[in-house]
């Protein structure tokens, strides 16, 4: 029999693998991000720096992202979906803030062929009423739907007060907007904005010369200034949403906060992570182990272009909501309060540091990890010197930053249920 | 082709290695033979809410997370209908915390009145967010109790009601524990930067002396051959009626798996499928439509299921589903259709390789389905298909006394 009480000896995984990426800029400006690895699984994705940002009309950006592959002057969408399909082909569209990203994914055999015909339609993109009409009914019954969920409701309600109705954060489409899009608009946003504007590309893998000289022949027309967001006008501390019979409530608090241009950032991580970023995460721990009030609970911090901010939500028992809320504070209270215990310090930073590791493992996360790095204008080096300061970081770094920014009277509370 | 050794320990334990250097991490996956069709009808919902329960702690390890965590590892687990599987993902070198936690939760789990509570209470919020708190969350709820009359795949992982888990007890727990959770009755399986050596040293030193106790020898009612199509109507608080048909098909065994796979890609897979292109896109009937296999260990159930638009009449957007598989059955797949769907397969194929996580659990799968070697044989399997035998296979299958229909009616 062994000694089953002696437990393994561990080690914390402190280096991180390098970014393999070449970064080439082509003859029309557009920078091309090749990882070095050699793949058989092709992922290649396109920025296209005309997101919602740059777009004064809600609705229009993320119509484009949904009808970009709708069709040419000479192609349907059928054509189009049938060809991409053959070849073994997977695309995914997102709007986004800053970009409009088209990633594909593929097989190398498939690859030239993929990209010669995916340049041809975004190319030459002609949408047509039909594909926009179907898109439109889509979407409209899909919000229908989403607006049935507790959680959907409460999170555009954050959103919408935490940066106001007008801002590009805080605006969301309402069944009223749909109607009020045209595929005019959405044709002359493609041909005034999009047309122009890839900015980069990110794959996983090094591509053929063919290809590079593909992306050479797009229009890049990027070097006009950023819009900035306006600046927050933050609305009412609480909202209650009353929802009829709502079997849970949902609950979503959260506060503007650092970003990871911020000195603090690694200490502040470190907190959130502690604070309701894990499974054993102090919230996890009272809220769900402790009183099974709920599924889960979770605090993360999202990062927007140019900001970020605090989000914690969960649902929860109707008849406990204002409990929950109450053991929230009490949590936060906590950590301005008392110093942390050097075994929890260790078990969070081994914890952050692992899934640090795993952001690393294989060409696809590194691609995901670089694309952060762009979207965020860090440096190269930022995730190994975010690494070593998560390694130095102290219980009192720790109890000074929480006491530093989390502040309950600054946190927006909304919550969304039958009251 | 993936490489991997395989052994046995004494207590039954089933062990599979595969070694990949290219990753800094080792992933620990183990697969319990027992799901919610092992559960008695009277008391469903716990096999699953028995995979909570593993995580409360045992014998030498108060917390199973907070070591694993230390350790920089994440874990987490899943329940079917089929099995319960618990996978780890952690640096390679630190390995052996994972082997100790594993074996540990698997020789002498702590079952606590206070671990049971809190994790009933879990359950039912689980119940109430994924179930009954979403649009259409109860679907499946209400779907297998009309297509299966006697099989335990009548009813859903969550169980049937929430009293079921409120009436879990503690002895219900031992007893299921003792029954199921035993090395003669899982599977192992290590992947990553660990050697073979490695592997049998740690995995020999870690579950050697766990007791092989009992091997889920249970047998299922079998459901018999229905006879006459079914249906059911339901009205909700839903924006558009829901519409679902299922079929009875193969078992993820059989033969013709690979065939009933193709055809559900073929059917409602992609934007370019059958289904999506006529009648999302020509008709306009439906917002979404799609078509998939419950891919079961028993008889399975083919599905086609889709979201109608408002102004759209239910019987209309019925019968242009049926005139879909009717046109199926009437004519072969063209060579090029068939080619389609196999490239799209062999893209997905690529990418399940790149991952560890999901080649430790595919490892895990396949030896509790009897044969890990068939793991590299599934680009064979399915190059070895062809439009006859998907052709013929969808005439076995699409026929109304095979079906049963589900309308999630939207209230007006």
């Amino acid at each position: 029999m062994i000694n089953r009480s002696l437990v393994p000896e561990t080690s914390i995984p402190s280096v991180l693998p390098e970014f393999s990426f070449e970064t080439h800029v082509l003859e029309n400006g557009v920078l091309l991000y090749e990882s070095i690895l050699e793949e058989e699984l092709i992922r290649v994705s396109f920025y296209f720096k005309c997101g919602s940002l740059y777009s004064t009309k809600k609705g229009v950006v993320s119509a484009l992202a949904k009808l970009l592959l709708s069709g040419t002057s000479k192609l349907k969408a059928y054509a189009i979906q049938e060809e991409l399909d053959f070849y073994g082909a997977y695309t995914d569209i997102e709007a986004g803030y800053q970009h409009i990203s088209l990633t594909v994914f593929c097989v190398k055999h498939h690859l030239e062929k993929i990209m010669r015909f995916l340049t041809e339609v975004i190319q030459n993109l002609q949408i047509s009423h039909d594909e926009f009409h179907i898109y439109r009914n889509k979407t409209l019954e899909n919000l229908k739907v989403s607006e049935q969920k507790t959680s959907f409701i409460a999170g555009r309600l954050f959103m919408e007060n935490m940066y106001g109705r007008t801002h590009p954060y805080g605006r969301s489409m309402y069944a009223e907007d749909y109607a009020a899009l045209s595929v005019e608009e959405v044709q002359a946003y493609y041909e005034g904005a999009f047309i122009q504007s890839l900015d980069h590309v990110i794959s996983n893998t090094p591509l053929p010369q063919s290809v590079h000289d593909l992306l050479s022949s797009f229009q890049s027309q990027t070097t006009k200034t950023e819009p900035k967001a306006s600046s927050i006008k933050a609305g009412e501390k609480r909202i209650n949403h009353s929802f009829k019979d709502a079997v849970q409530a949902s609950l979503f608090l959260g506060m503007p906060c650092i970003t990871r241009h911020d000195k603090d950032y690694p200490a502040w991580s470190l907190l959130v992570t502690l604070f309701g970023g894990y499974f054993g995460s102090r919230l996890m721990k009272n809220i769900r182990e402790d009183k099974g009030y709920t599924y889960g609970i979770g605090a993360g911090t999202h990062h927007l272009p140019d900001s970020a901010y605090l989000s914690i939500r969960s649902d929860v028992k109707n008849e406990v909501l204002e409990g929950c809320i109450d053991e929230i504070y009490k949590e936060i209270g906590r950590l301005k309060e008392e110093a942390m215990s050097e075994q929890e310090l260790n078990t969070v930073k081994n914890y952050m540091l692992g899934s640090l590791q795993r952001g690393f493992d294989g060409s696809l996360a590194l691609g995901d990890r670089f694309k952060t790095l762009i979207d965020q204008k860090l440096e190269l080096d930022y995730y190994y010197q975010y690494n070593q300061s998560i390694l130095s970081l102290t219980t009192k770094d720790i109890q000074e930053t929480a006491n530093k920014y989390l502040d309950i009277n600054t946190l927006h509370v909304v919550t969304v249920g039958t009251f | 082709m993936l490489a991997f050794d395989t052994f046995t320990l004494d207590n039954g334990l089933r062990v599979v290695h595969h070694f990949d250097e290219k990753t800094p991490l080792a992933v620990v996956n183990i697969l319990y033979n027992v799901g919610a069709r092992d559960e008695n009808e009277s008391l469903t919902g716990i096999a699953h809410l028995f995979e909570h329960l593993m995580f409360g702690g045992s014998k030498n390890a108060e917390s199973y997370d907070e070591p694993l965590q230390r350790a920089s590892g994440e874990n987490n687990a899943f329940t079917s209908n089929d099995i319960t599987n618990y996978y780890v993902t952690l640096p390679a070198e630190n390995i052996e915390t994972a082997l100790w936690l594993e074996s540990d939760r698997m020789f002498q789990l702590n079952l606590t009145p206070k671990s049971l509570e809190v994790q009933q209470g879990v359950v039912k919020e689980e119940f109430k967010q994924r179930y009954l708190n979403q649009p259409y969350g109860d679907l499946w709820l209400l779907f297998r109790p009309l297509a299966y009359t006697t099989h335990p795949y009548r009813w859903a992982t969550i169980g049937k009601e929430l009293a079921h888990i409120e009436n879990f007890t503690l002895k219900d727990g031992n007893s299921f524990y003792k029954k199921f959770y035993n090395p003669s009755n899982a599977v192992l399986v290590i992947a990553g930067n660990v050697s073979f050596k490695e592997c049998k040293s740690l995995v020999n030193k870690w579950f050697n002396d766990v007791p092989a106790g009992e091997v889920n020898k249970n047998s299922y009612a079998v459901e018999p051959v229905q006879k006459e199509a079914r249906r059911l109507e339901v009205e909700r608080e839903v924006p558009m009626t829901s519409l679902s048909i299922g079929f009875h098909c193969g078992a993820r065994t059989d033969a013709d798996f690979y065939d009933l796979d193709l055809l559900s890609d073929m059917l409602g897979g992609s934007a370019s499928s059958r289904l999506h292109q006529k009648l999302v896109k020509e008709k306009q009937l439906f917002a979404d439509i799609a078509a998939y296999s419950t891919e079961s260990l028993d008889r399975g159930l083919f599905i086609v299921s889709g979201r109608i638009f408002p102004e759209i009449d239910t019987k209309i957007a019925e019968a242009a589903i049926w005139e879909e598989l009717n046109a199926f059955k009437k004519e072969m797949p063209s060579q090029r259709e068939w080619e389609k769907v196999i490239n799209k397969k062999l893209t997905v194929l690529k990418f399940t390789e790149l991952d560890v996580l999901n080649k430790a659990m595919n490892l895990a799968l396949f030896t509790h389905l009897g044969d890990t070697n068939k793991i590299n044989n599934e680009e064979g399997s399915f190059l070895a298909t062809t439009p006859e035998s998907i052709h013929t296979l969808a005439n076995q299958l699409f026929i109304e006394s095979n079906s049963s229909t589900l309308v999630y009616k939207a209230k007006v």
